[in-house]
Order: C-alpha cells, then structure tokens, then sequence
C-alpha cells in the first residue's frame, strides 16, 4: 500500500476498507463465537452512543457498523477508545497490520505506586516534572505506539510519551503533584498494556542500547576516513599517471596518512583493545592478527608518507577498518536480537513481593530488590518472592520445580521455604533469608542468562582451532616480513606481510559457530521454542533416545469425565468429597457433578476424615457413610470390574469420543460396597501422531515415561502406535492396529524419582537422551537429561530446568527443533571447510607476493562477510524440511486461534530487532 | 595548485562538521528507534477534548 492510500484513509476511517469485518471483534479483530451475539451488543452500544455524543463527533456510520466484541475487556477498550476520541486508531491498525491485537487481560502490577522502593529510577526534570522510563507489555505494532502517545492529552498532568518499539519501552515525562505513573498505568491498562519498571534485564538492554550508538559513531567516523582518504587516494593516482608537482604529492599523502592514521587509532581502537586484552589474558584471539596488520600497515603509512617514498596503504587501512566495523556491529545485532527475545520472557514472569515494613504497611518491590530480613507477605495463588522462613500463617506449597514433587507439602511458623516456590493455601508472612542474586531463584536465572555467553564444545574446537590459526598466521607474516624484507627491501616486505595478515581471516572460522548457533537461537525463539543453551542444539543432531511424558504432552492433560455408570443423587456426596482434594481427576469429577447438577452445594455434606492416597484416590466420611474414590485395587477388583464391564456405555456417540482419548476408569465404594464407575478420559494431541513418526523416520528411538498408572501409559503407546480405536472394548483391551510408531520402552507408574532414574540409566545406553516433559512434575527428569525440553508450565521454571522450552505446546515443534539442530552442525561444518579452504589459499598467494594489500582489504571483509551470508544461510527451521501441519486445520478454531497469537508474537519478536 | 593548502583542509573540516552532527545525533538517540517516528509524520494531531467535531480530520 502506498503511502498515499495511508494517508487518504487515515483521512476517512470511516471507508469501506476499515470497516470491522463481520464476526469480528470490532476491538482486537479475533473471531468471536458468540451465541447470541443480539444480547451482548445491545447494552454497550447504548453505552458508546452515550460516550460518543457526549465527548466526540461521532460519526453516524461508525454506530450502525455492527458492533461485536469478544470479551468484555475489549468492550471495555472499545468504548474508552471512543471516549478519547481516537477511532483512527481502528483505521491505523487495519492499514499497518493484518494480524490481530488482542488485548490482555489487565495485570497491572501495584508495584508502579512506589517506584523508589521498586529501585526504578526516576529523573526529576527542572520544571519540577519527573521523566521515567517503563516497560510496556502488550505493545505489537505501530498502531499501538500511536494509541499510547495519543492518549497522553487526556490525563492532566501527563507532560510527554514516547514509546521506543524496538525494546516496548514507554518514557513517561509527568507532572508528580497532578499524577503518577500508578494513574498512567491504570489508563493503559484498560486500553490493554501493562506497564512494569524495567527491571535488572533491561538495564543490560538499555546498556546494549549504548553499545549500539557506539557501533554506529564507529561506523560513522571509519565511514567519514575511509572516503575522504580514498579520494585522496584517486588524486594521488591520477597525479601519478599525468604528473603532479612534489609538493602537492606530499601534502596529499600526509594529509591521506593522518586519515588512515586516525581510522586505526578511533574507530579501530577497539581492535587494539580486544587484542590487548586476549594477548593478557593469554588467550589467541582473533582480533591480534587485525590489530597486527593495522598496526604494520599504520607504521608502515606514516614512514612512507614522513620519508616522501615507498607505498603507502592509509586508504585500505581506512577501508579495512570500515569494513571490519561493519561487521562487528551486524554480528553484534544477532546476538542482541536473541537477548531481546529473551528479556521479552523473561519480563513476562517478573515476580512482584508485598513488602510489609516495621510499622505495617505494605509496599510493593520487585523481588530482586528484596533485603535480608525484610517481611513479605504471600497470598494463596502466589509465588514466594525469595528465600526465608516463615514467620505466620501456615499453608501448604508446591515445591514442584525443585524436587519435581507434585503435591504440595504443608508448611508452618519456623520452616524454611525456598524462593519460587507456590503458596497453595493460606497467607503466610516470610522472613527473607537470601534474596536477589543470592536466593536459589536468582541462582538460577543467572545461568539462564550466562547460557548466552556459554561456549558449546564446537564453538571451543573453534576456538582452539582460531587460537593456533593466529599464531600461525604471526608466525609465517614474520618469516614473509624478514625473508621479503632481505631480498627486495622494506616497502615489499611491508607489502606482503600486510597483506597476509589482513587476508589471513580467521574470523571465518571462529564467528561461523557461534554466529550459525546464533542465528539458530534467535530463529527458534521466532518459532515460539525457546532455547538457553546452544549446546542442546550440538547435542539434539545425533539421534538418541526420546522419552515423551503422557499426561499434557502427548496429550492435552485436561481430564474430563466422559462417562458416570452409577445413581446420580450419589453424585453430590461425591463432589462434597473431592472438594477436597485438587488433584486433576477429582478436578474433573467436580465440573461434571457442577456441570449435571448446578443447583448443589457441597458446603451442607458433613466431611471428615478425609484421606488422599497419592495414585490412589481420595476417601473420607461424607454424611456418616464411608466414601472411596479412586483406582480399582487390581487385588481386589478384578470381579467387581468384570461385572461392570458389561454396564459400560455403548451409545455409539460416546464410543467415538472415547476413541479419541486416553481412558481411565475411577471407582466409587460406599462403605466398602462398588456402587459405580467414571469413566475419564484425556485427549491425545493431533500432531502427536505426527510428529513421533517424523522422529522416528529421523532415527530417533521413542519411549514413554508416565507417572499415570502402566495401563493407561500402555493404552496411549498402543494408540499411537497408529491404530484407532473403534470401541470402548478396544480400549481397556489395549487393541490397536500395530503400525507407525514403534515404542522401545512404556513405562507407567513412575514417580518423579523413578522418572530421574530410568533417565539416568537410559544415558548411558543411548548417546542421546532426551526428555520432554512439563515444567510442573517432570523437572528433575528434565534437568538430568542430555536435553531436556519442556512444553508446559511457566517459563520461568521451565526453562530453569530444561535447556530448551516451548510455550506454545505444539509437538511439532520438537520436530522442527531436531531437524534445525542437525542443519546447524552441519551448517558449521560447512563454514570450516570453506573458512579453511579460502585461508590456505590466500594465505599462499599473499605469501608469494599475488595479493596487493589493496585487494586483501576488499578481500578480509568479503570472506568474512560470505561466512555470514553462509551461516545466515543454513538451513536452520525452513519451511520445506518441515512435517505438514495439515493437523492444525484438523484442530478447528482453537488451533486457528492459537496460530493467529503465534504469528503475532513472532512479528513482536521480529520488530524487536531492526536491521 | 597551491590552492589544495588552503581547500583540502576546509574541505575534510566541512565534511568532519557534518560527521560531528551526525555523530550527535547518535548520541542523542535519534537513531534508537527506526520504526516508530516513520509513522508518527502520517498521524495528525487531533485536537481532543476542544469543541469535538469542527476540525477533527476524521469527522464526516
């Protein structure tokens, strides 16, 4: 679209074009499956004519548009919207976007209210104003940018905003006695972007922010040397072929000189420097041949320009210099995109503590700049911000990412309690022991974020190789300098070794695999997989073994109840029961008892007594008569469920539902008599299928690892082996039509520690282990693994223990993951061959007196800039390569749904980076 | 030619006047965010909250 168009329409949002599609949310464009659309629109609208005749000129067409909204938040959105008087933000969005905005859902944190407890600092400006800069959540695309600038009229007080897209950073310039950012917040909150202080990782950005200037001011004052000195460069060229006064060719190659000797010593300092530092630390590096041959070829320029004779280079050097520069700064750009997505993350899953001080108020601050000995309150549903003990209250926690425990342990006055750790139950007062940097938490993040700077065995080979390539190139351009230097004089000897040692590119070599490896990172965290640690992907290229958890990886892990075979007015003594417990069955088992009978309450059963028996069920009193829940103890059922068998629904509908799922039966006791059965059932994933057979085909071993009981984790394998069940029968029978997938092992019935161990030993048959599981239960499994790669659960604790993460939960995914990894190793291996190729032959050439410096500094930038182009080239998530993702269109609007957010996170993650 | 003396230094010094702005421009963030300024210059301010309709653009 032209930017004619643009403009014109931004002039009429009332065209054609713009107008909301049918069926849309008017607000954020999804899809809205409202059945009754009649009754949800006839209240707001009422309600945004109000607004609109009251606060704009409204125009008419805009009301009789069919209004039609998704949730009431971008209801609420819409008509704020209108308030304010910004319809053209719908125009705006529609001309810049084709993708949706979905708004979110407000989480504004109350940590805004005090921003000198939450350590964000705060400049005050000399008309008395503050200016601030904020993280913004939610912010997508330009039209968003605009919404929040434009909305700063309309709060007294609010002087000046400016959203900066490529790290979602919003600077706020407010007047403190007539606003605060709290206030702020609370505006954009309800249009639907969260703001957050910037918190320790976008320090480090807003610091990148910095390198970067710095690499553009570089760029510049090399670019400005290298062209002056190269016009000056053609005089002397021109002045030597038609002649020139003496004079004049001196003044011009002193004047060229300083060029050339500025060009090394501003813009190629950092050269020098990264020399100096790896020559102290002992450590080849590739930098000391270029400050070698910047520093001969500026020797070399100023004595050949002082003494009026011999070959002066100060035009290369500039060039060279340029060229390096330019380098530098793209190579920089891929690793700061990476980091990018990563802070974005991160950001995500701060952790905000309530901060109770001597005197009993309450402030918020984020948990990193929580003291020892300060007391922080956690409410049920929270997370404990930092290590302490608790001090009131008892509850109980989940401590799932650190033992891998799935149930919660309960907790009094005086017990210790781990940061990140879940509050279940009760509020609790801790008093911190270790927090920040110090806690276990922060302990861990640190090695997320040094998993950036880690070097994988291949980038260290490279290293190594790179270390000895330097000495060797030193070691032959001081043999080419004396031995050329000796037989045909200075200015020839100078010539030569500048040469080699500017064509001598081992950059070649030691950027390849950590550029390729970059690059890989960067495009995965495009795919929504997110990877902390390069090494996974060296490691994923060679296939292993592959142990899949069942419940919520291979399947959906939300358990319905398909079927209930016993007297319904048992079912409220039931639900009175199983309010008791949390556990995903007994879940399950209540919204199907609220579900059939919304009218009960569970409140008048009498319930005491109440035991859980983990893997087994739940059993107490409920109105003086014994009630048992829970899996049929093989010992003692086996003539009760034959039996019951027989009773099992056949209504076909059911039996078609059922074949889709993974079954369990749940049996019902009072006292002691079997009085009826659930049959639940969890869904398996479409792309699962898929997916293993993909893995397969790549020479990966499969293996199923469940904590569910052995029969249910059989009953998945048997499904997956590619058969479809065609009967209930079918199912508790284990038949399926063997073909497909082939499982090496099925072991069900594994607690976390189990799971730990069948890992451990399966390392050390198989050269590859790999473990995918959730974030919740499986994590010691994960973290023991070779790779572990998580697709539930939260990302911090996710990626706390596994290497690799995929929020989205598309199976597929991992498919896509294995075949990057190989394109990757064999996307370096590429690049060392051709590195190595080139150097052997120009490195020859240069020394046998072939290469003018000249041609060697055009040529160091194109080596190194074709390693570039052939690490960016690597074939790393292509689309060919790929397994069909036909199952998405099977999976209807939900998988519609979900590839629309992706598509709209990767285009966030995209413009994070501007190139 | 002896004019070279006196035009290749004002010559590089106007060039290095032109880097010096750049380079404050750098430094002072313009270059930051590529993305955003592009499509403010298509926004018009819309007088909000002022006598609503007469000369909002958006009007009919």
């Amino acid at each position: 679209m032209s930017i004619d168009d643009c403009v014109k329409s931004l002039h009429a949002p009332e065209s054609e074009a713009c107008l909301p599609r049918a069926a849309r949310c008017t607000h954020c464009g999804l899809e809205t499956n409202l059945h009754d659309p009649a009754t949800w629109f006839s209240e707001p609208r009422g309600k945004i004519e109000d607004v609109a005749s009251h606060h704009v000129a409204s125009d008419p067409s805009v009301t009789e548009d069919p209004l039609a909204f998704c949730c009431h938040g971008c209801m609420g959105a819409y008509a704020l919207i209108h308030e304010m008087g910004l319809e053209a933000f719908y125009s705006l969005r529609d001309q810049r976007a084709s993708e949706v905005v979905p708004v979110h859902p407000d989480k504004q944190s109350t940590v805004l209210a005090d921003l000198d407890a939450a350590g964000v600092p705060v400049e005050h400006l000399a008309d008395g104003s503050c200016r601030v800069r904020l993280a913004v959540d939610g912010l997508h695309c330009a039209a968003c940018s605009w919404l929040i600038e434009r909305m700063q009229p309309n709060v007294p007080g609010w002087r000046s905003a400016r959203v900066r897209m490529s790290d979602a950073s919003l600077e706020l310039i407010y007047d403190p006695r007539a606003t605060s950012p709290m206030k702020i917040a609370d505006r954009l909150s309800q249009v639907g972007y969260s703001l957050s202080p910037l918190d320790s990782w976008e320090d480090e950005d807003s610091s990148d922010a910095l390198v970067r200037r710095e690499h553009w001011v570089g760029m510049a004052v090399a670019f400005f040397l290298a062209a002056n000195s190269m016009w000056i460069a053609i005089s002397l060229y021109a002045g030597e072929s038609t002649g020139m006064a003496p004079s004049h060719e001196q003044f011009l190659r002193i004047v060229g000189a300083l060029l050339g000797f500025f060009a090394a010593i501003f813009p190629g300092r950092i050269f020098f420097r990264t020399a100096w530092e790896s020559i102290r630390a002992g450590v080849p590096h590739v930098d000391i041949p270029v400050a070698l041959g910047l520093a001969v070829g500026t020797i070399g320029s100023l004595v050949g320009a002082l003494s009026g004779h011999g070959h002066i280079y100060f035009d290369s050097l500039a060039s060279l210099v340029f060229l390096l520069r330019i380098g530098r700064y793209i190579q920089f750009r891929a690793q700061y995109r990476t980091g990018v997505s990563l802070s974005k993350l991160m950001r995500m899953n701060s952790v905000v503590a309530s901060r109770i001080g001597p005197d009993g108020a309450r402030s918020s601050v984020p948990s990193h700049r929580l003291q020892n000995e300060d007391v922080v309150e956690v409410l049920p549903g929270q997370i404990v911000p930092a290590d302490g003990v608790v001090i009131e209250g008892a509850t109980t926690i989940q401590t799932a990412f650190i033992t891998g425990e799935s149930r919660p342990v309960p907790l009094r006055v005086g017990q210790e309690v781990v940061g990140g750790s879940l509050n279940d139950q009760a509020p609790i007062r801790v008093r911190v022991t270790a927090a920040g940097n110090d806690s276990r938490i922060g302990k861990l993040s640190e090695l997320v974020r040094d998993a950036s700077t880690q070097r994988t065995p291949l980038i260290q080979l490279a290293d190594r190789i790179g270390g000895v390539f330097v000495w060797v190139v030193i070691g032959l351009s001081i043999v080419t300098f004396i031995g050329w230097t000796l037989f045909t004089g200075l200015g020839n000897g100078v010539d030569r070794t500048v040469s080699l040692l500017t064509i001598a590119c081992p950059c070649a070599l030691a950027l390849a695999a950590p550029l390729v490896i970059t690059v890989t990172l960067g495009r995965a965290a495009r795919e929504q997989i997110w990877i902390r640690d390069g090494n996974c992907l060296e490691r994923l290229a060679q296939p292993g073994i592959i142990w899949f958890d069942k419940t919520g990886t291979l399947t959906y892990g939300d358990l319905r109840v398909i079927d209930w075979n016993g007297p319904t007015d048992l079912l409220p003594h039931i639900a009175a029961l199983e309010s008791h417990s949390e556990h995903p069955t007994a879940r399950a088992i209540r919204n199907f008892v609220f579900e059939r009978l919304p009218k009960i309450d569970v409140k008048k059963f009498q319930v005491d007594t109440v035991k859980q028996t983990f893997g087994k069920g739940i059993a107490g009193r409920v109105n003086e008569s014994h009630l048992r829940i829970g899996v049929m103890e093989l010992t003692a059922g086996n003539g009760v469920a034959g039996s019951l068998n027989s009773t099992i629904s056949t209504d076909p509908s059911r039996a078609i539902e059922i074949s889709d799922s993974v079954c369990q039966t749940i049996d019902v006791w009072v006292d002691e008599a079997h009085v009826g059965r659930f049959n639940i059932g969890d869904r398996l994933r479409p792309e699962a299928r898929q997916t293993l057979g993909y893995l397969q085909s790549c020479g990966w071993k499969l293996a199923l690892l469940s904590g569910d009981r052995q029969d249910v984790a059989d009953q998945v394998a048997g499904q997956l082996r590619g058969g479809r069940l065609h009967s209930v029968d079918d199912i508790h029978a284990g038949n399926a039509i063997p073909a497909g997938v082939e499982w090496v092992e099925c072991r069900g019935g594994c607690s976390p520690e189990e799971k730990l161990a069948i890992i451990r030993e399966s390392r050390q048959h198989y050269p590859t282990t790999v473990m995918v599981g959730d974030g919740i239960n499986d994590t010691a499994a994960l973290a023991r693994a070779d790779v572990g790669i998580a697709v539930r659960g939260s990302g911090e604790n996710c990626l706390r223990h596994a290497p690799i993460y995929i929020p989205s939960n598309q199976l597929d995914a991992i498919a896509k993951l294995v075949d990057a990894s190989r394109n990757t190793v064999r996307g370096i291996h590429r690049c060392f061959t051709a590195s190595l190729i080139y150097n052997t032959i120009t490195i020859s050439l240069a020394i046998s007196g072939w290469i003018h410096p000249l041609i060697a500094a055009i040529f160091m930038p194109i080596s190194g800039l074709t390693v570039l182009a052939m690490a960016l080239s690597a074939n790393t998530f292509s689309k060919a390569t790929l397994p069909s993702r036909t199952h998405l269109e099977e999976h209807g609007p939900t998988g519609s749904r979900r590839r629309s957010h992706h598509s709209m996170r990767s285009r966030e993650i995209r413009s994070g980076g501007v190139l | 030619m002896s004019v070279l003396y006196i035009a290749l230094p004002i010559a590089i010094l106007l060039g290095g006047a032109g880097l010096l702005a750049c380079l404050y421009c750098i430094r002072s963030g313009q270059y930051d965010d590529l993305e955003s300024p592009s499509v403010r210059v298509l926004i018009d301010d819309v007088p909000v909250n002022t006598q609503a309709g007469s000369d909002d653009p958006c009007g009919p």
